[in-house]
């Protein structure tokens, strides 16, 4: 029932439009929606930008690590974080870009932060990362 | 007589070693210092350059802002780099390439199509294209201490009109002289003694050159001939292009504020806001006149007396064959053509920030004259969404204009600083309240007394139960504190994530009392804090001296779950030749456990959905989850927010620079800042899943024991396995089963 509810209002707030104008009253008097935080899992579906921007970046990022320009590789994959942060792809080539440097911490810490946004076969990689 | 003559003899042969002697000295300064003059060069800041894709999510408005603050001009067919068109929907923009430190971008023509607030389509030359990346914006330079700004160009680099009309003007016989021309002194002489003082120089070019670079202003017979025989010098030393490529570098062109504006490149950016191999014909002529007298005919204040000038330089350059007598014409019909007037440092607060943080790798006189290119995260979209919203709420909150506020705006994933505001007036330099105020920071710093506590999960979890009565701390030099809650009220026995969220005092007094100050000092410095901070009991309720920046920093770590990013003003620096010097790379370093941070996350987003901080979704639609945090200091000194989406991170302040009372709370000041800025400027919600070791329970929420879903003041709450209460309410869980009962358990992760 609760995530009936919850799919309802939703729908419904997505139907609203924009923001209320400003007013000089105190918004926290003012009694909006107390509507407890759906706990921890918000799978939304993948952003439907996961752009060819991102898979060019990230090809060219992959390509440069492999002729051991770790500089150009770097620059990559920050472009392509800035792109989709959401993307586990990136982190595992962030990841994979500090291990290449010779850095496991950091490698393990951009992993980890991968695993927030990872499905499928990309969890097991960046848990391949992950600092044992 | 004869007793005279070897007298004579010695002084002339004293005056002529003497002279000699003069002459080596001179010409040492020249070779010594000419090179270093002729590239001495300052530090050029850039903004992020917008980069372009199907997907991104950006409005046609948006870019057509950025494309006139980069200078292009809209035209009905782009045919040239620096040139766009706009149809319904679609823009063609015609780039203009730059050299980028990663890849060199090159001009092309694009064509770009939007809906829904993004970019639907994107192609060139016929085919798709995966990014467009333009030009990046200048918004500032550093600068030696003698305030000289100048952009070298080449001379291959400079329209052949605008060299040779400069010669036709200033020196027509710079090719055949050797530093100074007889015939040109003998006019100025003559004109000099027909008006009786001194109006005309009769300097050539390389004359006015060494005068720039090595003389002082004054009108003496000595000064004269010492630039005479420099500029002989200089002649002999060096090739008429390098001269001539130096002077274009170097003339004088103006006053921006502190700044001196010199070279016709730097010229052309500031009065017409395009480079120079943009320039028409008419705007060429306008600064070869200005020459003469930049103030005399500065085109913004005397608009007349420049234009009268401008068409006698084209007419000049008609009569000389520089260009024909039809297109003079043309050039004398054109309007003057100047940019709208705009400071040039656009974005003083953020240049404050990259200059300290320059100051951390280099010395000055290393940054400030070498001619680097710093390439920096700064937003000027977001920038003007940020002052946009701060005036509209400071205009409705204190129209009269007294009270202050301060912002700063990280891109959470890496940790970049996009947008900073150092005060109401955001073109003002001076007082940077965002770097610089040292305010109490009240409720914004009690998220790291939680944080210490969720970290000790065999202690603490989001249901244990706190006390919120009052209560007397005693300090050991026998000082009293008794911390009250914000109304006046107290509320008994209350779980741990309610009392974040409303911002009890005395129960966050307490848990931090049982925690001990130095481990909440701790924390602060784990989250990445590097001031010190006072160890004293009411530390726990945001004691002490924070800056918006230091704020920014603490949120940041907590908004990447908990590891530290140094926050980054500075994306790389190259060096006058495009090599690369630097270039930072995102790090995390993990600084506390994430399963602690995701617990504290959901309570910061339970402050704007039921508590102190709910202010938030008049702004925002109801599914756009953020986090966040209010602070109020006593009697309203300071009104904080702190609060972060899937994207950004903003901390906002309102206070007063005397320190005295706004009235405020953290709520009705700076969240609206906040939260007006983060509906227009967040695009994505925060979303990820559940870090492995977090799992969720039904719990009381009053009582704090485990119970089940439908059961009274039943919550479904994270927790760290096996922290969750070990009591239980009794009230039996209602088995379902059918399709409900699976999707339930699918949501927590049970069906496979």
């Amino acid at each position: 029932m609760r995530w009936l509810r919850l799919l309802l209002v939703l729908t419904l707030t997505a139907c609203a439009t924009g923001p209320e104008p400003v007013s000089p009253e105190d918004p926290a008097a003012r009694d909006t929606t107390r509507q407890a935080p759906t706990p921890a899992v918000i799978e939304a579906p993948p952003d439907p930008v996961a752009p060819s921007a991102v898979e060019a970046l990230l090809a060219e990022a992959r390509r440069l690590r492999a002729e051991g320009d770790l500089g150009g590789s770097f620059a990559r994959v920050e472009r392509a974080l800035r792109i989709a942060p959401e993307d586990a792809e990136v982190y595992l080539e962030l990841a994979r870009t500090h291990a290449a440097a010779g850095q496991a911490e950091r490698a393990s810490a951009a992993a980890e932060r991968g695993l927030l946004y990872c499905r499928g076969t990309n969890c097991s990689r960046l848990r391949d990362l992950l600092k044992t | 007589m004869a007793i005279f003559l070897p007298l004579l003899r010695r002084v002339l042969i004293a005056a002529a070693c003497l002279l000699i002697a003069l002459l080596f000295y001179l010409d040492g300064v020249i070779t010594n210092s000419f090179e270093a003059k002729r590239y001495a060069l300052p530090a050029q800041v850039f903004a992020r350059p917008l980069e372009l894709y199907v997907g991104a999510r950006i409005t046609v408005n948006d870019v057509v802002q950025e494309l006139g603050d980069l200078g292009y001009r809209r035209v009905a067919q782009a045919r040239s780099p620096g040139e766009f068109e706009t149809t319904s929907g679609a823009l063609r923009v015609y780039s203009r390439g730059f050299a980028f430190p990663d890849a060199p971008e090159s001009a092309r023509l694009a064509r770009l199509s939007f809906a829904g607030g993004r970019v639907t389509a994107l192609n060139s030359a016929g085919s798709a294209l995966d990014i467009l990346r333009l030009e990046p914006q200048k918004i500032g330079g550093i600068y030696p201490s003698h305030g000289e700004d100048r952009l070298l160009t080449r001379l291959d680099e400079i329209p052949e009109t605008l060299i040779a009309g400069l010669l036709a003007i200033e020196d027509q016989g710079f090719y055949r002289h050797l530093g100074f021309s007889p015939s040109g002194i003998a006019r100025a002489a003559l004109a000099n003694l027909r008006s009786g003082s001194v109006v005309a120089g009769g300097s050539t070019i390389t004359q006015q050159l060494v005068k720039n670079y090595y003389l002082t202003p004054e009108r003496t017979l000595s000064r004269k001939l010492r630039e005479l025989a420099m500029a002989v010098l200089m002649e002999l030393h060096y090739p008429k292009e390098a001269i001539l490529e130096s002077y274009m570098n170097e003339v004088y062109l103006g006053q921006d504020g502190p700044r001196s504006l010199h070279g016709f490149a730097l010229a052309a950016e500031h009065y017409f806001d395009r480079p120079i191999d943009e320039l028409g014909l008419h705007q060429q002529a306008l600064l070869i006149g200005m020459i003469q007298g930049p103030s005399l005919y500065n085109p913004r204040r005397n608009h007349e007396r420049a234009r009268k000038r401008r068409d006698l330089v084209l007419r000049v350059m008609a009569a000389e064959e520089v260009i024909n007598s039809e297109q003079a014409l043309v050039a004398q019909a054109m309007p003057l053509d100047l940019r709208s007037g705009r400071a040039t440092d656009r974005f003083p607060a953020y240049l404050d920030l990259v200059r300290r943080h320059l100051r951390e790798q280099y010395r000055r006189e290393d940054y400030a004259s070498a001619g680097l290119r710093i390439f920096t995260p700064f937003d000027p979209l977001l920038q003007r969404q940020l002052e946009a919203s701060a005036t509209r709420t400071l205009n409705a909150l204190n129209p009269r204009g007294d009270l202050q506020t301060a912002a700063v705006v990280t891109r959470t994933a890496n940790a970049e600083v996009v947008a900073l505001l150092g005060g109401r007036e955001p073109r003002a330099t001076g007082f940077n309240r965002a770097l610089d105020a040292r305010r109490p920071a009240g409720s914004l710093l009690k998220p790291a007394v939680y944080l210490a506590a969720l970290e000790q999960p065999e202690r603490y979890n989001l249901a244990t139960l706190l006390d919120d009565s009052p209560l007397t701390v005693s300090g050991r030099d026998g000082s009293v504190w008794q911390p009250r809650n914000f109304d006046r009220q107290s509320h008994g026995e209350v779980t741990l994530h309610r009392a974040l969220a409303n911002s009890w005092n005395q129960a966050t007094a307490r848990l931090g009392m049982a925690l001990g100050v130095p481990t909440v000092a701790d924390m602060l410095r784990r989250l990445g804090l590097r001031q010190s901070v006072p160890r004293v009991p009411s530390l726990v309720l945001g004691a002490g001296e924070y800056s918006p920046l230091m704020m920014a920093r603490v949120y940041q770590s907590i908004a990447v779950d908990g590891t530290k990013t140094p926050l980054r003003s500075i994306r790389s620096i190259v060096d006058r030749d495009g090599e690369l010097l630097r270039s930072n790379v995102t790090e995390y370093e993990r600084a506390v456990d994430r399963r602690a941070v995701h617990l504290l996350s959901y309570a910061l987003r339970e402050v704007v959905r039921e508590g102190t901080g709910r202010g938030v979704y008049r702004y925002l639609n109801e599914d756009f989850h953020v986090a966040g945090k209010t602070g109020t200091t006593n009697d309203g000194r300071d009104s904080w927010f702190a609060g972060f989406s899937g994207d950004l991170l903003a901390v906002t302040w309102i206070g007063r620079d005397n320190n005295d009372a706004t009235g405020l709370t953290g709520s009705s000041g700076a969240l609206r800042v906040w939260a007006d800025f983060m509906a227009g400027a967040a695009k994505r919600p925060l979303q990820y899943r559940m870090p492995a070791g977090v799992e969720l329970h039904w719990v009381d929420d009053r009582r704090g024991l485990l119970t089940a879903e439908g059961c009274q003041d039943a919550r479904l709450l994270p927790f760290i396995e096996g922290s969750e209460p070990r009591d239980a309410t009794g009230c039996a869980p209602r088995r379902r089963g059918g399709l409900r009962g699976w999707f339930e358990r699918l949501f927590r992760g049970e069906a496979s």
